[in-house]
């Protein structure tokens, strides 16, 4: 009972101290790729010393929900990390309390607060933002259905731990044609979900051509350290859910 | 949706008003002359030396092309007769500065559509053109050459020769990445039919330079006015029919080629002899004309007798070519805007003269 506490707490840590790393690692062979020499992979660490060590400047203009919105989006992808298994294959503390539908509800509530603090602020480009935001994930949805009915009606459970293992023991589950196309899919969703290139740039500067960037425009100094931290952790626990 | 006057990834002012339905790009207000110099009143009443500095500095992408047509108004008036190793040196020069803004061209092409690994490639292509300057000159962006009259000082022809040479390594690479262009598909869905300008219209707004080849509208100074001996080089004027983004991009490329082109036999033709002839000022009234590489540009001077400016105008091809950004602009997406703005290659430092 207490190891498993303690593999809990010690999961959700993971998630959050390497977050940014993979981020990071990510950027550096970007730039890489590009001829470039590129930060150090620590470098997502520095923005958020920095961002933290900032004044927070907040439009008198705004609500509550601008003000509250950093620590829901940073705190929802820590409430997946304590349902969903990353590191284990035995079910986790908490798992009693929602299976991998539950996941990506917890996740959603980010996003949702996030598309609203977008449109509370009096900035143009963040309802932009806000909105497209919402078309992709619109578009991505049925997509993210069919993955995840098809993994779970194979294995009999939406409870992640059993339909990874289903999938990988025996080991030839993992290469089944349907398995393959499934990951396949994922890989889209999670250039759709992650704001990758061709969906959104998220190196790009261009405040028309931004997607998920220009939701977080307004956000200043501990604010915005939160918002980016809870991003790092969204996008490596999407990664990690294939 | 206002966008500016300062917006990321630009180090240029200006406001774009945007009336939009949804993502769709109704009217376009462009608002320009934030960092208005006044360069023209700034000149008058100094000598003509002296005015060349402004007129290579305003615009430094294009120094050179601005400040050749600033020296041949001068020289006009004076009725000085540069020596043929100086217009061969000119004409050299000024196809380097064209072949290297083009690269940089291409590049912003290629950085708006978030194509990194081109844009990096296109970057690079840039940076050793300004190297190549930079050695051949002593300055990346060809300052302080000109004078009126000729040039200030005399580049030896194997200099000249290892330039071209370098050059010519560029231009392969250009093509290479021209080739690899072609075949990405998610890089041309990005260009073409995008930012849309007419023949029709492109005439009506008198645009110029690449922009105009583009659109069909066939407008180069030097074969139209021919200047510098221009008229003995052979070299091709490229044009292009469909007026969209991808149009404007080859044509940049086929552009570079012929730039290319003109300094091989540049290099061919320079002979030994004086690089420059010393000016007598008288007063008088003239107008310089250059095809600078963002299209055709007009110096005009009023000088008195003592050789100061009385009165200068500067026709930048900018000028002329910002009026025809709404015809590229209007009725596409907001995502098309970055696209369609790095495709028309405008300066706002050359406009805000």
């Amino acid at each position: 009972m207490f190891n498993r506490i303690l593999f809990n707490l010690f999961q959700v840590v993971v998630v959050l101290a390497f977050a940014p790393l993979v981020s990071g690692v990510l950027s550096r062979l970007k730039e890489i790729v590009q001829s470039k020499r590129g930060p150090s992979i620590l470098q997502p660490y520095r923005d958020l010393w920095k961002l933290f060590h900032k004044d927070e400047i907040v439009s008198e203009e705004s609500s509550w929900i601008f003000r509250f919105t950093p620590y829901i989006v940073f705190v929802t992808p820590i409430f997946v990390a304590l349902l969903i298994p990353v590191l284990t294959n035995y079910p986790l503390f908490f798992a009693f309390m929602g299976d991998m539908l539950g996941g990506g509800f917890v996740l959603s509530l980010g996003g949702f607060f996030a598309a609203l603090a977008a449109v509370d602020t009096a900035n143009p480009y963040g309802p932009m933002g806000a909105s497209r935001t919402r078309m992709v994930g619109f578009l991505a949805e049925p997509v993210f259905m069919i993955v995840f009915f098809t993994v779970s009606l194979v294995a009999g459970s939406t409870i992640p731990y059993i339909v990874q293992e289903k999938w990988v023991t025996p080991l030839a589950n993992f290469f089944a044609p349907s398995h393959v196309l499934l990951v396949l899919a994922f890989l889209m969703l999670i250039l759709a979900e992650g704001g990758r290139i061709p969906v959104d740039n998220p190196t790009g500067h261009f405040e028309l051509a931004m997607i998920d960037e220009s939701k977080s425009l307004e956000y200043s100094g501990r604010g915005m350290a939160l918002m980016k931290w809870g991003g790092h952790d969204a996008s490596s626990r999407n990664r990690a859910r294939s | 949706m206002p966008i500016g006057p300062k917006y990321s990834g630009v180090t240029e002012s200006v406001l774009f008003l945007l009336e939009t339905v949804g993502e769709d790009v109704i009217r376009s207000v462009p608002r320009l002359f934030y960092k208005w110099r006044a360069i023209e009143k700034l000149a008058e009443g100094k000598t003509a030396d002296e005015a060349l500095l402004l007129a290579e500095r305003f615009a430094a992408t294009t120094a050179f092309a601005h400040g050749l047509a600033f020296c041949r108004a001068v020289e006009s008036i004076c009725g000085a007769d540069v020596p043929t190793r100086a217009r061969v040196l000119r004409v050299f020069l000024a196809e380097l500065e064209r072949l290297r803004q083009h690269a940089g061209a291409i590049q912003e092409i290629c950085e708006s559509t978030a194509l990194v690994v081109a844009n990096s490639q296109a970057g690079i292509l840039e940076e050793d053109l300004l190297r190549i300057s930079g050695e051949l000159t002593s300055h990346r962006y060809l300052f302080g050459l000109l004078v009126p009259g000729g040039l200030l000082c005399d580049l030896s022809n194997d200099a000249c020769r290892k330039a071209l040479g370098q050059s010519q390594r560029a231009l392969k690479q250009l093509n290479e990445l021209e080739q690899r262009l072609r075949v990405s598909s998610s890089f041309l869905d990005r260009l073409e039919e995008v930012g849309f300008i007419a023949l029709r219209d492109a005439n009506a707004y008198g645009l110029l330079g690449p922009v105009a080849r583009a659109s069909g509208l066939v407008r180069d100074l030097r074969r139209a006015q021919p200047y510098l001996g221009y008229e003995n080089f052979d070299f091709d004027v490229p044009s292009e029919q469909e007026g969209d983004g991808y149009a404007r991009l080859r044509v940049l490329f086929a552009e570079a080629r012929q730039s290319v082109r003109i300094m091989e036999q540049a290099v061919v033709a320079l002979q030994s002899g004086a690089i420059h002839e010393p000016i007598q000022v008288r007063a008088g009234v003239a107008l310089g004309w250059v095809e600078a590489p963002r299209g055709g540009t007009f110096h005009w001077v009023r000088l008195t007798d003592d050789g100061r400016i009385a009165r200068y105008r500067i026709v930048p091809p900018s000028f002329a070519n910002w009026h025809g950004f709404h015809l590229g602009v209007e009725k596409f997406a907001f995502q098309d805007l970055p696209i369609i703005l790095s495709t028309l290659d405008l300066s706002v430092a050359e406009n805000d003269r």
